[in-house]
């Protein structure tokens, strides 16, 4: 952790009506988070209800132990694919000494304070909200962030188990052992359960600073664990947002702005009421909401609706001007983020240069956004997938004008993030109170694919020009100018992160890179041209990444080095990246002597505290019918992985599939295009994503480690294109500057 | 405008019961389950046949339920994700789900694993090739295809009895 763990540590535990614990931070006078219990747990999936004489949630809790031996863990961040239901409950476990067949999640209310992210700590500006870490999940920090706290509380736990044994059976605590939610007495053959001491351990006090296993004593962590979630995820029985109901709901489509920023002018719904289920339409600030008694009724009505707007600032914006007015921008000098060496690097003016070009992206998780809400004046609930939803929930209050605590947010498991439920702008949960306020009843705004595409918040278009020089057979010098497109575009966000005047994202994977060079220099421009952008896994790191290891291979050519051998050379003094470099290179047998009618190229990178290298191996032939093309074919993908501790490794690897397929979707067809303000795509067919056919081999290698986990959800993204490109490189000698490939004539991917 | 047609009573067979709904005779069969008859386990995703999320069986075969009007299945069988365990394949299937790993935020299983039992009660021992072709229509944007490939190719040797 690279922060002090604060108030978090103090824990309190209360007996449980008929027996059982309940163990929850010291955080009894909050009661902002007040609400009914937001999810079933792996063994009971019963949705979440309305009722307000349902069993009411006990605020702060995050360990229940029941008195029939079951544990639960209550998991403050979301989950949205990447298995926090199963790992945050391992780390848990773990130092419980809990019995894994008897462990089960539980969703956690909405409430930075008491189950933010340790790892956001003095990062939120925002008061009491510092001490206790924003209630986000993003950045690749849900195990890294929880990590040390959850195995403080298990611990804690666990010791108070042991002295509620102790006192029961008249032995001291040293006599006593655990293991799979018992206390053990050796000596007597006593075994007492967790459940049956729980209500007697609620009595004791939490240690301030109970001992942690050593990693040689791990019995949960570092196994290949099934998910929790697994069994509801495969019979169709969990219920996503999409899927949830509220009693006497309408389902709600708004009808948003043809270009951004747009003003809805006028709207005529006369043919809609043709539609039976149709109910009408009321105007909100991001246009015009259309409801109805379920999705196909509103669709059915919503295309017979005319609307016609006031075009805003994206009037005459095409994507295609973008590139020039980029480039402009990139030839005049930057915010500078790192000047090292001699600092006489001001400019790209080396002997080699070269300007990249990345498109606008789509996130395009598997579930549509769709928002339920059931606003009654003086309270709101709101059911919702949400990367955020603590500040998903204040911002709904601001817009319902209500006290945060009358707002109960109830997260719900996501079908699919990417980044786009943690939404900088709030665009979907400021647009559904607005909905709630107009509508006045209980209510589902969902969105369609199309809507998706088109609406917004893309992964920004990035310009880079790289510029270097060599000296004899090495890098010399190396210069970074990034022009993109700021993320801060809500008042909000400068609020929460204090990031004013300066745009540190745009530069992530640019700053860093890791090569021995003696002069670096690295600047920035932010452009914002009304689109909205949000970040998108790996955000600036896709972009800047491939930029960095494509011209790393162009430069090593020049210099008449192999990119194995000149990576190596420069990462000397780095024994992480040479080790995952080196790794890669030898699952895939790859040598600067290697000589056969395969193609390679690799790339490598760090960030989230783990490191990642990549190789893709191609065959790449050229064409013989004249058109000077070359087949791509992609034989394999290996990913060698140092994530320092993986809890459970076999997510891991999930993750980094995961990563290779998301990153082949954008570096082969990805892009998001806008023709005087409006955007072109609008579902799959337009924009693809990587399926069955287009996905290659993988083989993925963890490196043993005792660091302390690594983030890995958006590690395996930044890597693949550029490796990739550069195998393509190694056959052909093109530097290949812009994403997403297939736009190049001369390759055709098999 | 021949749009909206009124509402028709059509029987169709769901899961193994006669149901009877009013509904309009064009409104697709996902829409029909997930609305008329509170079976949500089939997933909207696109809207146009485009990823598989929707993905039912009519009379055996997979069917993009977001596309077909109701009236299109009326008389037919129609078994949607709900019922599948209640088949020995359907069982083994989602046994191989979850002893991989294969789901990541799941919302695209029920659409995969529809179209991986149709798949294998057609070619119990697919190739690679029949895998993708069989397959490709099914989006998972979490990229779990090199895992769902592994789980047809074992449940195809026997494996997840």
């Amino acid at each position: 952790m690279k922060k002090p763990l604060l108030r978090r540590d103090f824990l309190r535990a209360t007996a449980i009506a008929g027996g059982g614990m309940l163990v929850a931070c010291k955080w009894d006078s909050d009661s902002s988070s007040d609400s009914p219990a937001p999810r079933g747990s792996g063994a009971d999936n019963t949705p979440p209800t309305a009722d307000p004489n349902a069993e009411r949630w006990t605020p702060n809790a995050f360990i229940r132990i029941s008195a029939d031996n079951f544990v639960t863990v209550i998991v403050g961040a979301a989950e949205i694919g990447q298995g926090t239901m199963t790992a945050v409950p391992m780390i848990v476990a773990e130092e419980l000494d809990a019995d894994w067949t008897r462990v089960s999640w539980e969703q956690s209310p909405a409430s930075a304070v008491t189950y933010g992210n340790p790892f956001w700590q003095g990062e939120g500006g925002l008061g009491d909200l510092d001490q206790a870490g924003l209630q986000i999940t993003a950045a690749s920090t849900t195990v890294r962030g929880y990590y040390t706290s959850q195995r403080r509380a298990g611990a804690a736990v666990r010791q108070m188990l042991l002295e509620a044994a102790s006192d029961q059976l008249g032995v001291s605590v040293d006599s006593l052992t655990t293991r799979d939610s018992f206390v053990i007495h050796e000596a007597s053959g006593n075994r007492l359960s967790y459940g049956s001491l729980a209500a007697a351990a609620a009595e004791k006090s939490p240690p301030s600073a109970p001992a942690l296993k050593s990693p040689g004593e791990f019995r949960l962590i570092g196994q290949r664990k099934q998910r929790l979630d697994a069994r509801e995820k495969t019979d169709g029985s969990l219920a996503y947002g999409f899927d949830f109901e509220i009693p006497d709901m309408v389902t709600v489509m708004v009808i948003r702005a043809p270009r951004f920023g747009a003003i809805l002018q006028s709207s005529d719904d006369s043919a809609a009421w043709d539609v039976d289920g149709y109910i009408g339409s009321h105007r909100v600030p991001s246009g015009l909401a259309v409801v109805g008694t379920d999705f196909w009724s509103v669709e059915q009505a919503r295309q017979r609706i005319k609307t016609q707007w006031l075009n805003g600032s994206g009037e005459g914006l095409s994507t295609a001007d973008l590139r020039d007015q980029f480039d402009t921008r990139n030839s005049l000098p930057g915010l500078p983020v790192r000047n090292d060496g001699l600092g006489v690097l001001s400019s790209p003016n080396g002997d080699f240069t070269a300007d990249y070009h990345f498109p606008y992206l789509a996130h395009a998780p598997m579930e549509p956004l769709n928002v339920t809400i059931d606003y009654r004046g003086s309270e709101c609930d709101i059911w919702c997938g949400s990367q955020w939803p603590d500040m998903d929930a204040l911002v709904a209050a601001t817009v319902l004008g209500l006290p945060p605590t009358a707002v109960n947010f109830h997260n719900l498991l996501s079908g699919g993030g990417f980044g786009r439920r943690a939404c900088l702008g709030f665009d979907y949960i400021q647009e559904a109170a607005h909905v709630a306020r107009a509508v006045n009843r209980p209510l589902k705004v969902v969105w369609t694919r199309e809507d998706d595409i088109r609406g917004g918040y893309y992964r920004p278009y990035t310009a880079c020009r790289l510029s270097a020089s060599l000296a004899g057979s090495t890098i010399d010098s190396w210069s970074h100018r990034v022009a993109s497109q700021t993320l801060l575009i809500s008042p909000l966000v400068e609020v929460a992160t204090g990031l004013v005047t300066e745009e540190v994202q745009t530069s992530q994977g640019a700053k860093e890179i890791p090569y021995a060079i003696p002069n670096i220099y690295v600047d920035t421009h932010s452009i914002n041209n009304g689109v909205p952008t949000l970040w998108v896994r790996s955000v600036a790191n896709a972009t800047n990444v491939y930029a960095v290891e494509t011209f790393f291979d162009h430069l090593a050519k020049q210099a008449g080095r192999h990119p194995l051998t000149l990576r190596r050379e420069l990462l000397t003094e780095k024994p992480r990246h040479l080790a995952v470099l080196n790794a890669v290179a030898e699952m895939a047998s790859w040598t600067p002597q290697t000589n056969d009618n395969l193609y390679r190229g690799v790339a490598l990178f760090a960030s989230y505290e783990s490191l990642i290298a990549q190789l893709v191996e191609a065959e790449v032939v050229q064409q013989s019918n004249g058109s000077n093309s070359n087949k791509v074919t992609i034989r394999k993908i290996y990913s060698a992985v140092d994530c320092g501790t993986a809890v459970n490794p076999d997510l891991v690897e999930a993750q980094i599939e995961s990563g290779i397929v998301f990153a082949l979707s954008s570096a082969l067809f990805g892009e998001i295009e806008l023709e005087d303000g409006v955007v072109k795509q609008s579902n799959f067919h337009d924009y693809p994503v990587l399926r069955m056919y287009q996905t290659p081999v993988m083989e993925t290698r963890i490196l043993p480690s005792d660091h302390s986990p690594g983030g890995v959800g958006e590690l395996g993204v930044p890597c693949v294109a550029p490796a990739l490109a550069n195998a393509i490189y190694a056959a052909t000698g093109e530097l290949y500057t812009s994403l997403p490939l297939n736009n190049n004539p001369s390759l055709v991917f098999e | 405008m021949t749009f909206p047609k009124p509402k028709q009573s059509l029987a169709i067979t769901v899961n193994g019961r006669v149901e009877q709904a009013e509904v309009s005779p064009d409104k697709p069969l996902l829409w029909v389950l997930r609305d008329e008859l509170d079976l949500k386990g089939s997933k909207y995703g696109c809207g146009r046949a485009l990823c598989g999320a929707c993905t039912v069986h009519v009379d055996g075969q997979p069917t993009r339920a977001c596309v077909t009007p109701v009236k299109a299945v009326a008389g037919k069988s129609v078994t949607t994700i709900e019922a599948l365990s209640e088949t020995e394949l359907g069982a083994r299937v989602q046994r191989a789900w979850t002893s991989l790993n294969v789901p990541q935020c799941g919302y695209c299983q029920s659409g995969q694993i529809m179209a991986v039992v149709a798949l294998l009660k057609a070619i119990p021992v697919p190739t690679d090739q029949q895998i993708d072709e069989a397959l490709s229509g099914n989006i998972c944007r979490c990229g779990m295809y090199p895992r769902i490939r592994k789980a047809v190719h074992e449940l195809a040797a026997g494996g997840f009895a």
